[in-house]
């Protein structure tokens, strides 16, 4: 093994713990596979976006074209033969408190888990009481809403940002009033969201390809238009910069805010610097994305400057991309149609995956399915149904020439 | 399979074998793309790299064999990307079973299958390379279903119709003609005409009946002379009359309504498979009912000579049986009967009027004078011999001489037209007057009917008005079109879908040239017919390029003509197996297409129709200095 030499450098002294975390993390990370878990109740339906709660990355939230919001508990035990996340709560037969349409996104509160905020088609969003399961405020918007986004370090104001057509929308949760506008986008605003550093900055997305830093205290709210050609081409164009050239679909800050990723239709990944507004010119290569009209949800595993790696739903697959560097890390094809969003586990190393058509995946990395499978193997080592079936599986796996060939 | 001894030897090789597969499943040719399909499907089960690989691009492999996604669907020909799919389907299920457990993306990717897409793989095992044939066979006996219900209602609600007919008809030929073959009638052994053959036979059993009617039983011998008195007379009195009408009445409808009917039933339901109960009785009335035709027509002979209308009655083809020759003589009497009649009327027989021979200016009448003028002449010559009908009437008999024909098939096929009756006379006296009128009257144009072009007879002067123009005047045509005769032969040369064709046509086929006799597969039955299906597969080659005639003709000039030969080769070249796609969008409508389409062809259309346009508007609004201006 390689760690070894590595494990005898951090005992000695010679490299940081910090660094060899960071390498295990990095290795197991490349080594995800789908696992044969499952989610109670999860019917073959589109999930349009999914979070884990920002707490303890133990509950599970997804919502879908189905209105159904259900909540999982992705803690199993170390018990291994339950192959399924169990169903915690759900929303689903309450006519009067469901949405209308299709839901768009969901959020758990940033700080307590007896909160989440959905946003859906029938223009409204709509703040739940986990403990009760029943929409303690709901905000009608009158325009459908793609997205929406709370601040998660905000302290000092509770505003949830809302793309709601062709502008952003503030609604304030204390008061209630989704009074305040953010008027700039040409098109469909599809994604909004808060920096994870500055609490009044917010980042916008939109279909006409424009990208669009915001500062919710100025009367003249515009920050930054961010321009994909840094200024050189295009720049005097009366349409105004543009950062992708067809809509943007997904927005994810870096962990310390700094730099701002950004996917759109062209098929294209950008990574920005927040303060300047500047494209750092990243080649990400092509990945697909052939969803104009919809956002998509990027995850990203956060270590450091090193090793930072982003999935990015591209078409039926998922690419793992360095997020400095923007070299391909690999690609997880298990989905058999239109990957929507991805969800990440930074405790546990877990991705979770839903598509259009299909159930929500399960990823693991390789190393522990191996560990926990060690001890299957151990298990059924003392019934002879097991060993027939390891056996069964391995002689599968053999090439079967025949010898006639 | 020398392939896959090449990818047992090196993992490398089965890696280019998956890429090669795999540029050629995405060929626009389902032909390609099922043979590439056939390799993986071989190669996946044998080696562990191979599934690993075609796994990793499952979901490409599903759009490009089994059609999951719908904005690329399978290429052309159709029936070869319908068999794909089914093979593929088939296919990816065997996998399932048997490495589903292996690999887990086969597993999701059959669920996908099974649960996005809605496919029943049940129901796949099921459906056999054949399903397209099974579905045109049902879909035949759905046809032939609703056919045969429709003929068991209609012979339901009308096969009494039929059965009263034939009852009626027998009733009345037993009233006329008592039958007395019929053993519990004794009463009538006692006439004259139970000296029939059975009662003779029986004489030596029931001596006691014989002597009860008074007969001696023996040393009595009964000289039977069947000969003359065969031929059974029935005089048409007062008595009889109205059973001879409406049994007269009864023969036309089965004629003309029921026996038509009844062919027709049986070979619908013969097609459709009806049940043989129905056949039988339909088979069973029909013959019934021929039966009674043949009774009236040899009753009909005997009293031919008292009725008009002979030629009204209409020949039934198969009622040629023996039995119409039971009574030899009597049949001769009648043909010789006919055959006077038809020296007298055949040749030109306008109109059947009763009052018209009792009329002495009738054209009838003129015609019924001359016929015993000839008659009397005729017999004066040899008044004993049959022979010489042959002489006097060489034309006529000509095409009937084969012995059996009551009537003579000219005749037979001449039709009858009604016209005016004044016709006949008119002309003929009024021919002088009209002659006069024309000469006076100032009306020389009605040489031709012309107003202002007048013929030479006209021009000549007072010369008088020609023959021409009076028989222009004077004739009246009446146009005969014919009967209308449905088509009941199709064309049913084989069609490239495996069908026949379904064309009915009279004479020739638009596609397949004559209609000629073929078996059940389409092919001609004679062979030295000229074929016409044969064509599509043979390569268009006419005479001058026969092989020995092109090597004679190369060798005389030295190689300077190798045209043909050049052409040969450039199709051996592109022949590699595969359906021609171009071939296929070949069909008529495409043809037409080109043609009515043809930009060339638009801009003429436009460009006519654009003229009629301005010629119409020119015409309305010319003269109007308002649209004059511009």
């Amino acid at each position: 093994m390689s760690f070894l030499p590595l494990l005898q450098a951090c005992q000695i002294g010679e490299c940081h713990p910090r660094f060899f975390r960071t390498v295990i993390e990095h290795k197991q990370i490349l080594s995800l596979v789908a696992t044969d878990k499952e989610i109670q109740h999860n019917n073959v339906a589109s999930t349009s976006a999914m979070e884990l709660d920002p707490v303890d990355f133990r509950y599970l939230i997804a919502v879908g074209a189905q209105r159904k919001i259900t909540i999982h508990n992705t803690w199993t035990s170390s018990d291994c033969s339950i192959s399924c996340l169990p169903e915690v709560a759900s929303v689903d037969g309450q006519r009067k408190h469901q949405h209308k349409k299709t839901i768009n996104y969901v959020q758990w509160y940033p700080h307590d888990t007896g909160m989440f905020v959905t946003s859906a088609f029938d223009g409204t969003i709509k703040i739940w009481d986990t403990n009760h399961m029943k929409p303690v405020e709901t905000m009608d918007i009158k325009h459908a809403v793609y997205n929406h986004h709370i601040s998660p370090i905000s302290a000092s104001h509770s505003l949830i940002a809302a793309a709601s057509s062709v502008h952003v929308r503030l609604a304030d949760m204390r008061t209630g009033s989704t009074a305040h506008l953010l008027k700039g986008h040409r098109d469909n605003v599809l994604y909004v969201k808060w920096s994870p550093k500055d609490e009044f900055l917010l980042a916008t997305g939109s279909e006409d390809g424009r990208l669009l830093m915001w500062d919710v205290r100025q009367a003249k709210a515009i920050l930054l238009s961010l321009d994909q050609h840094n200024g050189d081409i295009g720049g005097n164009d009366a349409r105004g910069t543009k950062a992708h050239s067809g809509s943007v679909n997904s927005l994810l800050f870096n962990e310390d805010g700094r730099y701002l990723l950004s996917f759109g239709s062209d098929e294209r990944m950008r990574l920005w610097n927040c303060e300047s507004g500047a494209n750092t010119l990243v080649n990400y290569g092509r990945i697909d994305n052939n969803s104009i009209h919809r956002p998509l949800h990027m995850a990203i595993h956060h270590s450091g400057a090193s090793a930072s790696v982003v999935f990015v739903p591209a078409g039926r697959q998922v690419f793992l991309c360095d997020l400095y560097t923007g070299s391909c890390l690999g690609r997880l094809s298990e989905h058999f149609s239109q990957v929507r969003c991805c969800e990440h586990n930074k405790n546990t190393l877990d991705l979770f995956t839903a598509a259009e058509k299909s159930k929500i995946l399960i990823w693991s990395p390789e190393i522990a399915i191996a560990d926990n499978s060690g001890i299957d193997e151990a298990k059924f080592e003392t019934g002879r149904n097991g060993t027939s079936e390891t056996d069964r599986v391995s002689r599968l796996l053999q090439d079967t020439w025949s010898d006639s060939d | 399979m020398r392939g896959k001894s090449h990818c047992k030897k090196n993992n490398k090789c089965v890696e280019h074998v998956f890429h090669l597969l795999l540029t050629h499943l995405e060929k626009d040719h389902s032909e390609i793309r099922f043979s590439a399909f056939q390799i993986a499907s071989e190669l996946f089960s044998r080696s562990h790299l191979f599934r690993t690989m075609l796994l990793d691009s499952f979901q490409t492999f599903m759009d490009l064999t089994v059609e999951t996604d719908f904005d690329n669907p399978l290429p052309p020909p159709k029936i070869t990307a319908d068999k794909l799919k089914l093979e593929a389907l088939t296919t990816i299920r065997g996998w399932n079973d048997k490495y589903g457990i292996a690999y887990r993306k086969l597993k999701r990717g059959f669920d996908y299958l099974k649960h996005v897409k809605k496919i029943n793989f049940d129901q796949l095992q099921n459906i056999n390379q054949t399903y397209a044939q099974q579905f045109r066979l049902n879909q035949q006996q759905i046809v032939n279903a609703t056919k045969l219900d429709k003929v068991v209602k209609e012979i339901d609600s009308n096969l009494w119709e039929v059965e009263a007919c034939v009852a009626e008809i027998n009733n009345g030929l037993k009233l006329i003609v008592p039958t007395f073959l019929e053993e519990d009638i004794p009463s009538v052994e006692n006439s004259a005409a139970s000296n029939s053959p059975q009662s003779s036979g029986k004489s030596g059993n029931n001596t006691q009946d014989r002597q009860a009617y008074g007969l001696p039983d023996r040393g009595y011998t009964l000289q039977l002379n069947l000969a003359e008195i065969s031929t059974i007379n029935v005089t048409q009195t007062s008595d009889n009359k109205a059973v001879f009408a409406r049994i007269k009445d009864c023969i036309k409808s089965a004629n003309r309504i029921h026996l038509p009917r009844l062919r027709e039933w049986l070979t619908t339901g013969g097609k459709c498979g009806a049940p043989p109960e129905t056949m039988r009785k339909l088979v069973d009335v029909k013959d019934t009912m021929q039966k009674c035709l043949d009774k009236y027509n040899e009753l009909n002979g005997d009293c031919e000579s008292d009725e008009e209308d002979f030629d009204d009655f209409i020949e039934v083809p198969e009622a040629s049986s023996t039995k119409r020759f039971k009574s030899k003589v009597s049949l001769k009497a009648a043909k010789k009967e006919k055959l006077k009649r038809s020296s007298d009327t055949n040749i030109w027989k306008p109109l059947r009027s009763d009052n018209s021979m009792n009329d002495p200016t009738s054209y009838q009448y003129a015609l019924a004078k001359q016929a015993e003028s000839r008659k009397r002449a005729k017999k004066e010559d040899n008044f004993s011999s049959q022979l010489p009908r042959k002489k006097e009437f060489p034309a006529k008999k000509s095409t009937s001489h084969n012995g059996t024909p009551k009537k003579d098939p000219l005749k037979e096929k001449a039709p009858v037209v009604p016209f005016g009756h004044d016709l006949l006379t008119w002309d003929k006296e009024r021919f002088k007057e009209l002659r006069q009128n024309l000469k006076l009257g100032a009306t020389k144009e009605l040489d031709i009917g012309h107003r202002f072009w007048s013929g030479h007879s006209a021009s000549e002067g007072d010369s008088g008005v020609s023959d021409a123009a009076l028989n222009s005047l004077t004739s009246r045509t009446i146009e005969f079109t014919g009967t209308f005769e449905a088509v009941i032969k199709s064309c049913r040369a084989p069609l490239p879908n495996g069908k026949l064709c379904p064309r009915k046509d009279r004479h020739k086929c638009p596609f397949h040239g004559k209609i000629i006799d073929r078996d059940v597969l389409g092919n001609p039955v004679s062979s030295d017919q000229p074929s016409t299906s044969s064509f599509m597969d043979r390569p268009a080659s006419s005479d001058w390029q026969d092989p020995s005639f092109l090597r004679d003709v190369h060798a005389g000039l030295g190689g300077k003509i190798d045209l043909s030969l050049k052409r040969k080769k450039g199709k051996k070249k592109s022949e590699n197996g595969l359906t021609n796609l171009k071939t296929v969008k070949n069909t008529s409508r495409g043809r037409l297409q080109k043609k009515v389409l043809q930009p060339s062809s638009l801009k003429r259309v436009n460009e006519t129709l654009n003229q009629l346009d301005m010629k119409r508007n020119f015409d309305k609004f010319g003269n109007n200095f308002n649209y004059a201006l511009h």
